[in-house]
């Protein structure tokens, strides 16, 4: 019988946008196929005034909240949780506005990030995050996971290009910071939402800065003998400033995988390695940077140089980049794509630990990074009906993670946390770390409704270290011994 | 709340806490020498129910935190972190720099110059502002135009609550999501919610060339015009900044970056411009770092935040109603408008134009007129959900309210 509270949700968005039983399925799980939950209903609701009744209502029920955009994440943050309510954008896809003075956009949460890119165009605007996913992604979900993307090495992650937002909280309040000035008018609330995964609200709104499309653009590709040469090579770079706005590597798996598919880009497939860079800004300091680059290549033993002759050719090559990880598809059913970040002086040494992970454990690995900011993704090929396999894959993403955070790495570089990397928090950040953010979140969501189980361990690091999560879709693969 | 003076709560919590006293800008202050003795001075401070201060340099404590100053009656005990200093970190290559709070920024500035690298924000008062104090006033630079404000290069931050505790969020990577950017949320919080104890920054390329120039314009508003024009025509721009003085209006600008680029570049400003403008090639950072200063230690200003597309108009206003000896500072990137008296003139109380000014400016909404004259935080009505958002964050990571003064911890939200 159906509940009342879920007759309740029917009459706010309309019977078609709630929905639950087996047609709920395929909500089970975000890109991290790994992980699948049920919950009691996915509800879309149009826009803000609705998302405020669905959630008061969810608050006066007690009803558990996950926010969700369009499920493309890779960590689990949009898994459902049981007995809670999925509540999702996918019908909030207006663009409210373009403001072409002051270089800004107001949009709906559930605009898909390219869309924006493409009607901020004419304006001599773009919007510059560009995750793989930016043809499916919303930028609500940007917003939560504070994406990144090959060129946030030059314009840097979600964060820096959010001005304001809309959130409606867990009790139903609507938290209005759009239209605010340059600088936060006191605390950086907006900073502290951009990256929250979902635990501060609902974001509904979003206010976000554009940029003037650049007058010059150049793209390259060089081809190495070897990732270590290709790793090297960017090392040095980075190290010599070079101010590029994308700087890409592709390893000889990935390549093939990419050559095989509808994304093929004539990446050379005897290359063992692959660096993709691009340079954008004035002609003569993007010519500076793509010589400097050149010289540098040459140094590290590229056998091949190759410049995009034109926008067609350069939009191959990106196409190829971004569709790599669809790519992957070919060489197994599943991918699991780890996220983590290495220092840039020691790139070559953790995707060379990577591989030996992935090899000691009979996997098939590919590479397809941001070198620049020293964000790989080393991407494990498997098939979920192998449990084995399964297991196997698990166990190279910890070990990946642990190495990375080892030599001072980070856990996620734009991926987020979700119920992944939860674990994995405790390597990083002490109880005392953990239980500061345990105040700010529940000095926001007392009750802890808002996307439950994800993040941050329920009670700091003590329980993952007695043994694992209880609670956790992970499982014990987390535990700590 | 006890009715000794700032100072006397000073030397209270000193010998409780075995804590050394200092002086800064004429207050006694605590001055700490690492993390334990820091942490004994708050617990002191939590058991005499005395509120605390971090205060840096002091160089921005008229700026944001006027209570310190105007009434050491009430005001909070100040403590500076000038016995902690020192970079903790820079690794060539890797393009960030860590710092304990108390650095120099002018000391920090040329530790990375060294590696041919610079800060993100080129800040006024750098001579004597420090790392801690400029994160928590919330300052950028007027290179904000090209770089973005100084909140967006924070990578990571550690900071000691009033309870003691010690909480790193963040890291020291270019990259990187892990958890809450509670950083994000100290930076600009005027010490309201922990002591800033150490943070680290991404780092720019030093620029091989800077060029600027500087041209009298007919008035605020069409000066503003002319600053959008140009960015039009020009993105590059690392700052663009308009200033009124009793005399003249002016518009001045600048360039940085490869050298062949700037030279590039600056003809095409310099076309834009029209009239040809006086401009000091090769003197661009110290011309920046007048300006900015210029800004940023006005003790007495008002500061403005509007929209982009409504700061002409907004100046209009400005201009017929202030009277002529009134400066004006605009940030032309970020529509930051500061209004303070002319030249070194120390305005001791509220001048008369200010509730004037505070009605017509508000009256242009999209707005906010957020630094009033000896206003603690906020001149403007942030939303209820804001507020208490703000509260509650306030209260929940500092539930004894010894680092805010003008929320009483009776008055928590539920």
């Amino acid at each position: 019988m159906t509940k009342n509270w879920i007759a309740e949700l029917r009459t706010i968005v309309g019977p078609r946008n709630v929905i639950t039983g087996s047609e709920s399925l395929a909500w089970e799980s975000d890109g991290l196929s790994l992980v699948r939950g049920m919950g009691q209903a996915i509800v879309l609701p149009l826009d803000t005034e609705e998302t405020v009744r669905v959630m008061k209502l969810l608050a006066r029920e007690g009803v558990p909240v996950v926010p969700r955009g369009a499920g493309t994440g890779l960590t689990g943050g949009a898994t459902p949780v049981e007995g809670g309510v999925t509540v999702g954008t996918a019908r909030m896809r207006e663009i409210f506005s373009i403001d072409p003075v002051g270089r800004l956009a107001h949009v709906q949460a559930g605009v898909v990030n390219s869309d924006l890119s493409v009607t901020a165009r004419p304006h001599g605007l773009f919007y510059a995050p560009d995750p793989s996913s930016q043809a499916a992604c919303t930028l609500g979900g940007n917003v939560a996971n504070n994406s990144g993307g090959p060129h946030c090495f030059m314009h840097g992650s979600t964060t820096r290009h959010v001005r304001g937002v809309k959130l409606v909280d867990a009790q139903g309040q609507v938290l209005d910071l759009l239209a605010s000035p340059a600088d936060p008018e006191g605390l950086d609330l907006v900073g502290l939402i951009t990256g929250s995964e979902g635990m501060f609200g609902m974001v509904t709104e979003v206010q976000l800065n554009l940029e003037p499309l650049p007058e010059e653009v150049q793209t390259i590709i060089a081809v190495f003998p070897s990732l270590d040469a290709a790793c090297d090579c960017v090392s040095e770079a980075i190290a010599a400033h070079i101010e590029a706005s994308a700087i890409e590597i592709l390893d000889k798996l990935t390549i093939a995988a990419v050559e095989d598919s509808i994304f093929a880009a004539g990446y050379p497939r005897e290359a063992e390695a692959l660096l993709l860079v691009e340079a954008e800004g004035g002609a003569l300091e993007v010519q500076e940077t793509i010589d400097l680059v050149l010289q540098l290549a040459k140094k590290h033993g590229a056998m091949e140089i190759r410049s995009a002759q034109d926008k067609a050719e350069r939009a191959r090559l990106w196409a190829g980049r971004k569709g790599a990880f669809g790519a992957m598809g070919r060489v197994a059913p599943d991918l699991y794509v780890a996220d983590v970040v290495a220092p840039r002086t020691r790139l070559r040494e953790i995707v060379a630990l990577a591989i030996k992970i992935a090899e000691e454990r009979n996997l098939r690995l590919g590479n397809v990074f941001h070198a620049g900011d020293g964000n790989l993704h080393p991407n494990i090929a498997y098939d979920r009906r192998d449990e084995d396999e399964v297991r196997r894959v698990l166990e190279a993403g910890q070990l990946i993670m642990e190495a990375c955070i080892e030599r001072g790495g980070s856990l996620t570089g734009e991926h987020g946390v979700g119920v992944e990397k939860m674990t994995h928090m405790c390597d990083l950040f002490d109880d005392d770390d953990l239980n500061t953010m345990h105040r700010v979140r529940d000095a926001l969501d007392p009750k802890r409704r808002m996307n439950p189980t994800k993040v941050l361990p329920l009670r700091a690091c003590r329980e993952v270290r007695n043994g694992g999560l209880p609670f956790s879709p992970m499982g014990n693969l987390g535990a700590k011994t | 709340m006890s009715q000794t003076n700032a100072s006397d709560r000073a030397h209270l919590l000193g010998q409780g806490s075995g804590c050394a006293l200092g002086e800064v800008h004429e207050l006694t202050c605590l001055a700490p020498k690492d993390h334990g003795q820091l942490a004994e001075v708050l617990g002191e401070a939590r058991r005499r129910s005395f509120s605390v201060l971090p205060i840096g340099a002091g160089s921005q404590l008229a700026w944001c935190r006027p209570d310190a100053i105007d009434d050491p009656a009430n005001a909070p005990t100040p403590i500076s972190l000038m016995h902690m200093a020192g970079v903790l970190e820079q690794i060539p290559g890797e393009g960030t720099v860590t710092a304990q709070a108390g650095t120099p920024w002018c000391d920090l500035a040329q530790a990375v110059e060294q590696s041919g690298e610079c800060l993100p924000a080129d800040l006024a008062g750098a001579t004597t502002s420090t790392l801690g104090g400029i994160l928590a006033a919330g300052r950028s630079g007027p290179n904000r135009l090209r770089h973005g404000p100084l909140r967006h290069h924070v990578l990571g931050m550690q900071v000691m609550l009033s309870d003691g505790t010690l909480a790193k969020s963040g890291g020291r990577l270019v990259k990187n999501v892990t958890g809450f950017d509670l950083h994000r949320l100290y930076t600009g919080s005027r010490g309201t919610l922990a002591i800033i104890l150490d943070a680290s920054l991404r780092l720019k390329a030093l620029p091989e060339r800077e060029w600027s120039f500087s041209m009298p314009v007919a008035d605020c508003a069409s000066g503003f015009t002319k600053a959008l024009e140009i960015q039009q025509v020009m993105p590059r721009l690392h700052w663009l900044v308009l200033t009124r003085t009793q005399n003249e209006v002016r518009l001045q600008g600048g360039l940085a970056g490869r050298a062949s680029q700037v030279k590039a570049d600056q003809e095409r400003v310099l076309t834009a411009l029209g009239d040809t403008p006086e401009f000091f090639d090769g003197q661009a950072p110290t011309e920046r770092k007048r300006l900015g200063e210029e800004g940023a230690e006005n003790r007495h200003a008002w500061e403005i935040g509007s929209p982009l597309t409504h700061c002409a108009e907004l100046l209009g206003i400005l201009e017929a109603q202030l009277p002529t000896e009134t400066k004006l500072w605009v940030d032309c990137g970020a529509g930051r408008i500061l209004v303070g008296p002319a030249g070194d003139a120390t305005v001791t109380e509220k001048p008369s134009w200010a509730e004037t000014i505070g009605a017509e400016a508000t009256s242009l909404r999209p707005l906010c007129v957020h630094r009033h004259l000896h206003a603690q935080w906020t001149g403007s009505n942030p939303s209820p959900t804001q507020t208490d958002w703000q509260q509650r964050l306030t209260c929940g990571l500092d539930p004894a309210g010894i680092f805010s003064m003008t929320l009483d911890p009776g008055e928590a939200p539920a």
